[in-house]
């Protein structure tokens, strides 16, 4: 078993019980010391396993950004540009925790978590689904035969000249909040803020409307 | 001033420039000035997939889709999708699309012309046209299944017609009709923005109907008080957001429903003035009951006796009682396949009306039952155009000989031409097509070898008959079939959906079908004119011209069975269909505009009916007076569809009862299945989507840990499920997806290599004859 699912699960035990805690009807009460008598069981080998060979010797820092297990870059999380990205770690299919490191950008264990633009949605896993891993239930990943060939990322939005602020490419609905995806420290240098003390965005870089407002008919 | 949306978005900027201020100044790069590489044509569409309904923005490329966006001006979706909607363009790009059309040939399935393929159905209808069927579906386009109709009812004359949407549908159909009158829902989604309370009866809808949940719980996190009431028999991403969870033991919804009913009497907090002038009481066998007598009837489903059977807490049952007794709460409840999949489904769509009745919760902003619906025109296509074994288009039935004749009217048949004697509906037919009594069928746009119960029955020597599949991708169903015809998907074809709040979408074609597919209109339509072609006579209409023919503007007749005339850029023969589906529309005031009107909307709910000045108004909430024109002044809430007195809906007393399996020593667990998030259906077009595919690759069995703990099961261990129909192989899952009530499993029915469907019971609701998905005995048994 991948060690980091393992983790996963132990982070799940502690998420569990606060949601456990949350509902109110006397049969979650049965469900809920068991099967959380049950991981608890579980958790504590997986413990021992993750911080033998878990997080830190994975992750590296290059110039193009964090090297991440299967999904090292951008646009390999993204079947388009604009398309919501995949999740690009383990995940388990019971964690309902996205923002305890998604609301705010956090570093840990030699990775960055971006913080959501959209933090007032929350289920997430409606839009954002699991990337892909190198296995699921213990078998190898199923490759998928497709042709599909998604809108590249544009690497800037249009300048009136080469000295103008370039334009903002993409539309505003969901990604309202400038800073947390163009954040000082993205690993990506066509995301990074390098002036991240100017706060009215907007100011200088205009929407490209005739491209992101798209309004049909 | 600032907006809201503004002033929350300053907000979380200057949040945001806090964490960062921290953090220096950082490399400034060198910009290479670069035009933007993403000049796309945009068009609108529905989403190819839920009945939800979605708005999306199709990004095109090089004759390529690129791209899929919400589309921010749909009144359903604003802008925001869900997994399957922002990657639908990459269904139509999986390597095994079926290109060519193929005929099986010593057991082998080869590539023919299209000429061979039409020519060799066409003869074989000829030959046997009595026995011939189709099964269709819910996401037939309005003009695909207004077509197929006119080929079974007007053509072959043996009504043998129904759709997957039987298996999904019909049980919220018919329980509208017996309380209402007249099919589909009064409320619509403006009523999630308006609702304080939300209950659900067994629907998992924060991942099948996802849109819904958000557009609700976004209220929430804006900081309105939503409580939210989830009555399930498995915990769920929906659970997570409930403030009440009750688990109920399968088949006593009908018992809770009657339960909250029985309070509402007793207490004295039913809505005397609206049940006084808008509700009657009928027995279960139809005769009329006073309200004493009702309240008699709901003796035995006082709260300490519902509690025993459903599991449910007294407490929580009386929750219920209170939420509904309180005339200042506005309560929306839900439903989809957990009432409609279902051995009573009729009688529990029955029974929640009666609660909203007696409470006076209907057709009120926010407070109001609202049926949703699973698949994108199961309302638009099965229900309205009416593609059902009985049924005929705009609410009409075949045993009626007015019905009919409006009908044949319409389509110029001779007079007499549709059989009063309804088909066969779905379970029957594939009954028939085991035992031979169905020679032969036309299965498009769905994949019943992988979709339909008790498959080993009911599938038995499918592929012994003539069974032609039209398709895009290789199915279970397409290795069965004599003739396999490569379709048109989506943006490939014209087309128009109806979802469930009424609304009517239409969308242009964008793209080619690869290869040698084509639309499955112009697939019906060619079949039907060769048959004309051989001297079939009741292809004729009644002055001996083509029955399937369509006309243009100018009512000159479009030769559309001539792939290159229906091809043509300048030919829109879906508009034709439409147009002339359309006057079939007003008898039970389902009002649709004319097809142009749709073509500069973002979908517009019916009944959309025109005003004095010329435009065309949709309506929001159905029955409420000021929204519906049928409405008349001084109503108020009239359900003028109602055959008792053109105003009053029918509050059944329907009784509990039993299903016909429960678990026993043999078989001690209950099995439910259903969908997941990612999966669309049969998982033909999802499976094919890399980000889809990848985050759920294959099937599995969701258990309790409770129950896994005394089976000494792990999370990943393999499992033998089996029931008296058949058994599967499949890994468990523990506090996965969802966690199923104790002695109960689930498992999703997406994986065409893990068919659950070869186990689950084929028993259905004698009313609608909608069969029952969510529970059978099953026994679970570790392999090692």
């Amino acid at each position: 078993m991948n060690p980091l699912r393992l983790v996963t699960a132990a982070i799940t035990t502690a998420a569990l019980s606060v949601w456990f805690i949350g509902c109110g009807s006397e049969a979650a009460l049965v469900t809920v010391s068991d099967s959380t008598d049950y991981i608890v069981e579980e958790s504590s080998t997986i413990k021992e396993s993750s911080t033998a060979e878990g997080l830190s010797a994975e992750t590296s820092l290059s110039r193009d950004g964090f090297v991440f297990d299967h999904l090292p870059t951008r646009e390999s999380r993204r079947a388009f540009y604009t398309a919501p990205p995949v999740i690009p770690h383990e995940v388990g299919d019971g964690d309902r925790e996205c923002l305890t490191c998604h609301l705010q950008e956090k570093k840990f264990a030699g990775r960055l978590a971006m913080a959501t633009p959209h933090p007032e949605l929350k289920n997430c896993q409606q839009c954002h689904v699991r990337g892909a891993s190198p296995e699921f239930m213990g078998s190898k990943q199923l490759s998928v035969e497709t042709d599909w060939i998604g809108l590249k990322e544009p690497t800037e939005g249009h300048r009136a000249h080469a000295f103008a602020p370039p334009m903002v490419p993409h539309r505003e609905f969901l990604r309202e909040s400038c800073l947390t995806c163009h954040s000082a420290s993205h690993p990506n240098e066509n995301m990074r803020l390098d002036h991240p003390e100017r706060v009215n965005c907007q100011q200088c870089h205009v929407q490209d409307k005739a491209k992101t407002e798209i309004i049909v008919p | 001033m600032m907006t809201d949306l503004s002033r929350r978005t300053f907000i979380k900027r200057v949040a945001q420039m806090a964490a960062l201020a921290a953090l220096g100044p950082m490399l400034s790069e060198v910009y290479a000035a670069e035009p933007l590489a993403d000049d796309l044509d945009w068009q609108k569409a529905p989403c190819r997939f839920c009945g939800t309904g979605c708005g999306v923005v199709v990004g095109l490329k090089g004759g390529r889709v690129v791209a899929v966006q919400g589309d921010i001006n749909s009144p359903v979706n604003r802008g925001l999708l869900c997994a399957k909607g922002y990657h639908a363009g990459g269904a139509l790009y999986g390597r095994d699309r079926l290109t060519s059309p193929q005929i099986r040939k010593n057991g082998k399935l080869v590539d023919v012309s299209w000429d061979e393929a039409i020519d060799t159905i066409a003869k074989h209808i000829n030959e046997k046209p009595d026995t011939f069927s189709i099964y269709g579906s819910g996401q037939w386009t309005i003009g695909e299944g207004y077509t197929a109709m006119k080929f079974i009812k007007g053509g072959l004359r043996n009504n043998h017609i129904d759709p997957n949407a039987r298996l999904c549908m019909a049980s919220a159909v018919v329980g509208f009709i017996k309380t209402f009158g007249v099919d589909e829902p009064s409320g619509c989604y403006k009523d999630l923005d308006e609702c304080d309370t939300v209950i659900t009866w067994g629907n998992n809808w924060a991942e099948m109907h996802p849109m819904l949940f958000s557009r609700v719980f976004n209220r929430r996190s804006a900081g309105e008080k939503i409580t939210y009431i989830d009555l399930a028999t498995r915990r769920t991403r929906s659970t997570d957001a409930a403030d009440h969870y009750m688990e109920f033991v399968p088949q006593t919804d009908l018992a809770i429903a009657n339960c909250i009913c029985h309070q509402l009497l007793e207490r004295g907090t039913y809505d005397k003035e609206f049940v006084n002038s808008r509700v009657v009481f009928k027995t279960n066998d139809g005769k009329p009951m006073s309200l004493e007598e009702y309240k008699g009837f709901l003796k035995d489903y006082n709260v300490k006796a519902v509690s025993e059977l459903s599991g449910i807490s007294e407490g929580n049952l009386r929750l219920l009682g209170d939420t509904f007794s309180d005339p200042k709460k506005k309560v929306l409840s839900l439903w989809c396949m957990g009432m409609n999949q279902h051995t009573r489904g009729t009688w529990i769509n029955n029974l929640v009306y009666n609660v909203h009745l007696l409470a006076g919760k209907i057709g009120k902003p926010g407070s109001t039952p609202l049926s949703l619906t699973g698949q994108p025109s199961a309302c638009g296509t099965c229900r309205e155009v009416g593609t059902l074994a009985h049924a005929l288009p705009g609410g009409r039935v075949v045993k009626n000989a007015d019905h009919r004749k409006h009908v044949e009217d319409v389509w110029n048949c001779e007079p007499g031409a549709i059989n009063p004697k309804p088909g066969f509906h779905t379970v029957r037919m594939f009954e028939g097509l085991a035992s031979g009594e169905i020679t032969g069928m036309w299965v498009q746009v769905t994949n019943p070898a992988q979709t339909m119960p008790n498959l080993h029955k009911n599938l038995a020597h499918a592929e012994d008959r003539f069974l032609v599949v039209s398709d895009v991708y290789p199915t279970v169903t397409t290795r069965l079939a004599t003739v396999v015809l490569p379709s048109a998907l989506w943006v490939e074809k014209n087309g128009v959906f109806g979802n469930t709040e009424r609304r009517t979408q239409q969308w242009f074609k964008m793209v080619n079908p690869p290869g040698q597919a084509r639309d499955d209109v112009w697939q019906m339509i060619a079949v039907a004119h060769r048959l004309y072609e051989l001297g079939y006579e009741n292809m004729k209409d009644r002055n001996g011209n083509f029955l399937l023919s369509v006309y243009d503007d100018a009512g000159k007749e479009i030769e559309a069975w001539k792939w290159e005339v229906f091809n043509d850029p300048a030919v829109n023969v879906d508009k034709a269909l439409f147009n002339e589906y359309r006057q079939l529309t007003l008898l039970k005031h389902k009002d649709i505009a004319p097809y142009d009107v749709y073509v500069k909307s973002h979908g517009l709910t019916w009944p959309v009916v025109q005003r004095s000045d010329g435009t065309w108004k949709e309506t929001d909430r159905r029955f409420v007076e000021g929204e519906d024109p049928y409405v008349p002044a001084g109503e108020g809430i009239s359900f003028y569809m109602s055959k008792v007195d053109k105003k009053s809906a029918i509050a059944w007393a329907r009784p509990y009862e039993a299903p016909p399996e429960v678990p026993d020593a043999e078989f001690p667990f209950w099995l439910c299945t259903g969908r997941v998030v990612e999966h669309w259906h049969s998982g033909t077009m999802t499976g094919r989507i890399k980000e889809l595919h990848q985050a759920m690759p294959k099937a599995y069995v969701d258990m309790n840990p409770q129950d896994a703990k005394r089976m000494r099961l792990r999370d990943g261990d393999w499992v033998q499920i089996t029931s008296r129909r058949g058994k599967i192989k499949l890994q468990v899952s523990l506090l996965g997806r969802s966690i199923p009530a104790v002695g109960s499993i689930f498992v999703p029915f997406f994986d065409e290599t893990k068919l659950i469907n070869e186990v689950t019971l084929d028993e259905y609701c004698p009313m609608s004859k909608e069969p029952d998905y969510k529970k059978c005995a099953v026994k679970v048994e570790k392999l090692s």
